[in-house]
């Protein structure tokens, strides 16, 4: 950290954190319920407590909610306030991460500065870090893996001897799965992603495959297969533990039953009115709500979903099939209704995915002092900036796509954003869902506004 | 560039300093704290931190807030409340402000009448008791609390606590109503407001005389309840028929019979306002 912008961006962040930490306050209501009395689980009755009463929400949260309880008790104050320190100090490593990778991507010092004050300031990453939800606990992971995964990539570019390669090999796997499992311990979705994502390794397995350099070949095939080993033995453990303690071999409480809520939803006919609805409803359901009748929202509402749910519960217990039987049910007509009408299916998930665009200012669960209600997070300046947001982050994503061939770390962020997105589509996307992706799309605008700085000073 | 060993030596200073400041601050007399406390920045930052701890509570309770329509229909007539749809979003709304903001009148008013029509008569009971005690000007509190103790049987407590609902000004109660946000969240449904508290008002002072007349008769008060029969019940159209036979009751000194205790318990029911 050699620039003095950078040192500034990180110094106004931290003063204007001492002044959110001591006059805001978190709220614990719905879902934040949850991950208090799973904390309280874990403080006070141990982990194995915590898996007896599972399947629950994915681990890491409720571990940093049980620690924040420990710490609390230990300094003789609420947890409310370790937490908010504990949110701080993931932002500020995913600040710090953000520089590196932008430094990698030879984003110029002011620009990274900028994009690093922004984060540090912005309503949504200060909101998201100082409040009992768990997507804060996400964001250094999702910049690690990036970083780790271009190191990676390019050590396998490099890499010409195979006695002494493997052991660097299997060391990037190890690192490059257990930053996934960082990830995967916060969004379950992780597993999806990461399958996806390192579709590369695979298609450069296959081409050097064909094209005869076997040592290439077999170098890419341990590092995908120990990437997938470490990641997918630990998540197994994971899943054998839940299975160990309260019978079901699961990750999370819920992913199955969603994944049919929705899709059962989008897979009903389509009209031109509901189609419009969906993209209405991409911004905001506000938006949606002043364009079309508050009916046609409802349809596209996680409320809805969760009446088709609600009722198709109902019907499996009526014939007898619960629990693993139920899950197994959800997810094979889920995938029979998508291949029904892939068409709209697709296009329905291009819809969805949008919504990660809008991620500005979701402000939620945190009280503000009157005066920052009034003026710099009065909706007419949320607004603003979520659309203003929203639109770069689009524009940046398409720039670097555009971009990526020749640029492999650019590759690798947008690789990420990508199949994120597209595996969290099949879901209903909340506005929260988006923020582990935040400080990619910093980097991503920032990329592009130095290319566009470049391009003028040329 | 500054050399390493002074770099070091440099925060080596600041943390010193900052050391220093906490013991100071830690160990200073009370007068050196109230300069420190009378600083700008740290009296904002105290100020809204207090602050901050008020507006959290609302907020909280707004998050559950489930829309109110369903109990305006309640102060009309034209629904009754139902068990089933009292014990979800309703309850837990009302829970939650008593339990963020115990000292408010009306979530415990509120939270006892959703109780009461969930099955649970004592601890509805608890709730009233605890509004009463909390705003002991408020005519529905006692209402309530006096039509549970008859209910259960305890004649000798619902006369006590109906007694006093013959001090309380209407126009303190109508205030009441008119101010509290707990309140306002259900009457701003209603098409005439004022009109409907102030007629519904004046009807509750009517069957609290009534139940009042009643345990009277039962305890063998018996010119008590002549006054109040002839005093409220003269002329009253309202529940008519009970008047009449209460005060053949009284004037003949026979005793209560099982269907007028019976009408009056399907007619005079806990009420919201």
């Amino acid at each position: 950290m050699r620039s003095a912008w950078i040192k500034t961006a990180f110094a106004v962040s931290a003063l204007w954190w001492v002044y959110l930490f001591f006059t805001t306050q978190f709220i614990v209501v719905f879902d934040s319920i949850g991950y208090e009395e799973s904390g309280k689980m874990i403080a006070h009755q141990g982990w194995a407590e915590f898996l007896r009463h599972g399947p629950q929400r994915e681990p890491m949260f409720p571990g940093l909610v049980a620690l924040s309880m420990q710490l609390g008790d230990w300094w003789g104050i609420s947890y409310h306030y370790p937490l908010k320190m504990i949110g701080l100090l993931f932002l500020s490593l995913t600040m710090f991460l953000s520089y590196r990778l932008m430094s990698m991507l030879s984003v110029r010092p002011f620009i990274a500065a900028l994009a690093i004050l922004y984060m540090g300031i912005s309503p949504v990453m200060t909101n998201s870090s100082m409040r009992s939800w768990s997507e804060f606990a996400a964001y250094p992971w999702v910049v690690l893996a990036v970083i780790w995964t271009i190191r990676a990539w390019k050590l396998l570019d490099n890499l010409s001897d195979e006695r002494r390669s493997n052991i660097r090999i299997i060391g990037h796997a190890g690192i490059l799965a257990f930053m996934f499992l960082g990830v995967m311990s916060v969004k379950a979705v992780a597993e999806g992603v990461l399958l996806l994502y390192l579709w590369p390794f695979y298609w450069q397995f296959v081409s050097q495959w064909r094209s005869g350099n076997i040592i290439k070949a077999r170098q890419v095939a341990v590092f995908c297969l120990t990437v997938l080993i470490v990641f997918e033995g630990v998540v197994g453990a994971y899943k054998w533990c839940n299975y160990h303690y309260n019978g079901h071999f699961t990750f999370t409480n819920r992913g199955d039953w969603a994944f049919y809520g929705n899709t059962a939803r989008r897979m009903q006919p389509l009209t031109l009115e509901k189609l419009g609805a969906a993209v209405a409803y991409v911004p905001g359901m506000g938006i949606c709500n002043s364009v079309y009748s508050p009916k046609d929202c409802y349809y596209w509402s996680p409320d809805y979903s969760d009446v088709i749910i609600s009722n198709k519960f109902g019907d499996l217990n009526k014939q007898g099939i619960k629990d693993g039987s139920a899950s197994k049910y959800f997810i094979l007509n889920s995938v029979k209704m998508i291949f029904s009408n892939s068409l709209q299916a697709v296009l329905l998930m291009i819809i969805e995915a949008h919504k990660m665009f809008f991620w500005e200012s979701s402000l939620a669960f945190v009280v503000y002092p009157e005066w920052m209600d009034k003026s710099v997070y009065s909706t007419m300046v949320l607004y603003s900036l979520r659309v203003l947001f929203a639109f770069l982050s689009w524009l940046a994503c398409l720039s670097a796509l555009k971009e990526a061939r020749k640029n492999p770390g650019l590759f690798w962020v947008i690789n990420f954003v990508f199949w994120y997105m597209a595996v969290y589509s099949l879901f209903f996307i909340l506005d929260r869902y988006s923020f582990p992706l935040v400080s990619l799309y910093l980097v991503l605008i920032s990329f592009l506004i130095n290319k566009i700085v470049s391009f003028t000073t040329r | 560039m500054i050399p390493v060993y002074k770099k070091y030596s440099l925060l080596a200073l600041f943390f010193f300093l900052g050391v220093t400041q906490l013991i100071w601050f830690w160990m200073a007399p009370e007068n050196f704290k109230s300069v420190w406390k009378n600083n700008l920045l740290v009296a904002h930052i105290i100020k809204q931190h207090n602050l901050i701890e008020e507006k959290s509570k609302i907020l909280t309770i707004s998050y559950y807030y489930p829309g109110l329509s369903y109990f305006a229909h309640f102060i009309i007539g034209d629904e009754r409340p139902d068990k089933g749809r009292i014990g979800g979003s309703f309850h837990t709304y009302y829970q939650m402000a008593v339990d963020l903001m115990p000292n408010i009148d009306a979530a415990h008013f509120l939270l006892g009448f959703c109780e009461y029509y969930m099955g649970n008569p004592d601890e509805a009971r608890l709730q009233f008791e605890k509004s009463v005690d909390l705003n002991p000007y408020y005519f529905w509190s006692y209402y309530n609390l006096g039509v549970i103790y008859f209910k259960q049987g305890d004649f000798l407590q619902s006369a006590v606590i109906l007694n006093k609902t013959f001090t309380l000004k209407n126009e303190i109660t109508l205030g009441i109503l008119h101010q509290d946000p707990f309140y306002q969240q259900i009457w701003h449904y209603l098409d005439d407001p004022g009109q409907i508290l102030e007629s519904d008002l004046s009807d509750g002072k009517n069957d609290a005389a009534l139940l009042l007349a009643d345990c009277f008769v039962k305890a063998g008060a018996r010119p008590q309840a002549l006054q109040i029969i002839q005093h409220v019940g003269q002329g009253s159209i309202r529940h008519k028929e009970i008047w009449d036979r209460l005060k053949k009751i009284a004037v003949s000194r026979q005793s209560i019979t099982d269907d007028i205790d019976r009408l009056i318990q399907e007619q005079i029911p806990v009420r919201l306002f």
